[in-house]
């Protein structure tokens, strides 16, 4: 969950910076690269709903036609039921969009942020 | 050059601080090379960016990674209001207040129904200064301290989470969730996302086990009396570990002190660990009344292992029956590792310098 962002215009063009705001979490991130947001669109092969963390695998097709599949770390299961996410929310075979931070080893995967569904709702 | 955009407060200031500091800045936790070349730094709130322990704490887990802090200094008071030098003494006084405590029966007990939750805040003294954790600590303990944040500005800190090790006395106090209380004996109760939690404390004065029977457990053991509506619980036998604010070791006693007031569950806790800290650490609890009654989010039973695996001590031998490992297997596990976060931070240390060298030499 994201904290609230103030949104502050400066004049000056010289000098220009790009900051993420701050998400909590109960264990370590440092596998994640939090500073870089990336998006794929690809078609769910399972969805494991369990604590304490739930996984999304989805298959993505690459630049030349492969299909990589991407490892996608969710939240809890108590935080996926508030946030309208049940077991049947991902069924194998539905066209989903991640949004993530990816693993900073380059690795086929990442953290969600959220999660455009077959149903075309988003989930974070 | 990246475009500017959706600051928050914390970026701000940091941006701030870069525009007059650039490149004059002091070595700091997030620059230093060697945190063990700077303890005169330790006690310095710029060492940390202005950062608490608990934003230190969520450096490597957010996205605010090198940014000024919020903290206040005496934020939350550390020290002990109290005078005891010791837990025992502690509990023993506050029980001749009680005048040898109440003794209730079904009817009399009050009423702590109900699902509770610690809230956000993750007590014993978070939001301070790091730099004033550090203060409160004996020597070799500020020296650990430090380590884990270092570990934490360079993010590869270590968490039991991570490990599947079970959270620890502390941990246990912070996530409690339910109070199930009779006449004679609590049992407090929590359920986290990777574990769950249980704790009995026994009223009905049969007292602690026999001192040649006495260990380490991982969440102690507890003793405690009525006073009128507020239930007061002695600690002991705790295993040491890392979880709260700081460390803890075996010699760890504790006073709790809870009370119902509202849809709130009061309490407070007093440490005694003289080896880790220079004076009884003290903090208070507050429980908020959980009133998302929703059947689909009742506690369950969880385990880590669900998703991190099994372990790999135990395993299938080539012959095809279970096996164990020992000693000198590479992935042999030393069960009688008393700090085992110590021995992760110091192979992490190690590593990291190497792998930054290569960056360095390589330009990567």
């Amino acid at each position: 969950m994201k904290t609230k962002m103030y949104k502050i215009v400066f004049a000056v063009s010289l000098i220009t910076a790009s900051f993420l705001g701050s998400a909590k979490a109960h264990h370590s991130h440092s596998m994640f690269d939090l500073e870089q947001e990336i998006t794929i669109t690809g078609t769910v092969t399972s969805f494991m709903f369990r604590n304490p963390h739930c996984f999304l695998y989805v298959d993505v097709e690459d630049e030349s036609g492969n299909l990589v599949n991407y490892w996608i770390e969710m939240a809890p299961i108590p935080r996926m039921i508030q946030n309208g996410v049940g077991i049947k929310t991902f069924q194998p075979g539905d066209t989903v969009i991640v949004n993530m931070y990816p693993l900073n080893d380059g690795r086929p995967g990442g953290n969600y942020i959220n999660i455009v569904a077959a149903d075309g709702n988003t989930y974070d | 050059m990246r475009a500017l955009q959706n600051l928050d407060i914390r970026s701000f200031i940091s941006f701030v601080a870069f525009l007059f500091c650039g490149g004059a800045c002091a070595q700091d936790i997030f620059t230093t090379e060697d945190f063990r070349q700077d303890r005169e730094l330790w006690t310095d709130p710029a060492y940390y960016r202005n950062n608490s322990a608990d934003e230190m704490r969520e450096m490597d887990t957010a996205s605010a990674y090198g940014l000024e802090g919020t903290a206040q200094v005496g934020a939350a008071e550390l020290a002990s209001p109290y005078s005891y030098q010791s837990a025992w003494e502690h509990y023993l006084s506050w029980l001749e207040e009680a005048d040898g405590g109440t003794q209730h029966t079904w009817d009399t007990l009050p009423d702590w129904r109900g699902r509770f939750i610690g809230g956000d805040d993750r007590m014993y003294g978070g939001q301070n200064p790091a730099s004033s954790v550090v203060e409160f600590l004996t020597p070799r303990y500020q020296e650990y301290f430090v380590q884990d944040m270092k570990s934490l500005a360079d993010k590869r800190s270590w968490g039991a989470n991570a490990f599947c090790f079970p959270g620890g006395f502390t941990t246990s106090v912070r996530d409690a969730e339910e109070f199930i209380i009779t006449p004679d004996r609590t049992w407090i109760l929590g359920a986290g996302n990777n574990r769950n939690y249980i704790r009995w404390i026994y009223t009905d004065n049969s007292g602690h086990s026999s001192e040649d029977f006495q260990y380490p457990k991982w969440h102690g053991e507890s003793v405690g009396f009525w006073n009128g509506d507020a239930l007061i619980v002695h600690t002991n036998q705790i295993r040491g570990w890392k979880g709260g604010l700081t460390e803890f070791t075996d010699q760890l006693e504790t006073v709790e002190r809870y009370r119902r007031v509202g849809d709130v569950l009061e309490g407070e806790i007093t440490f005694y660990d003289p080896e880790v800290h220079v004076k009884p650490f003290h903090s208070k609890l507050a429980y908020e009344l959980y009133t998302d009654s929703r059947p689909e989010l009742r506690p369950l039973y969880n385990t880590c292992t669900d998703t991190n695996g099994p372990a790999t001590k135990v395993y299938m031998d080539e012959r095809g029956i279970l096996n164990e490992r020992l000693p000198g297997d590479p992935l042999y596990w030393d069960a009688t590792d008393p700090r085992p976060w110590d021995t992760f931070l110091n192979i992490s240390e190690e590593r990291y310098r190497l792998y930054r060298n290569n960056i360095e030499v390589s330009g990567n």
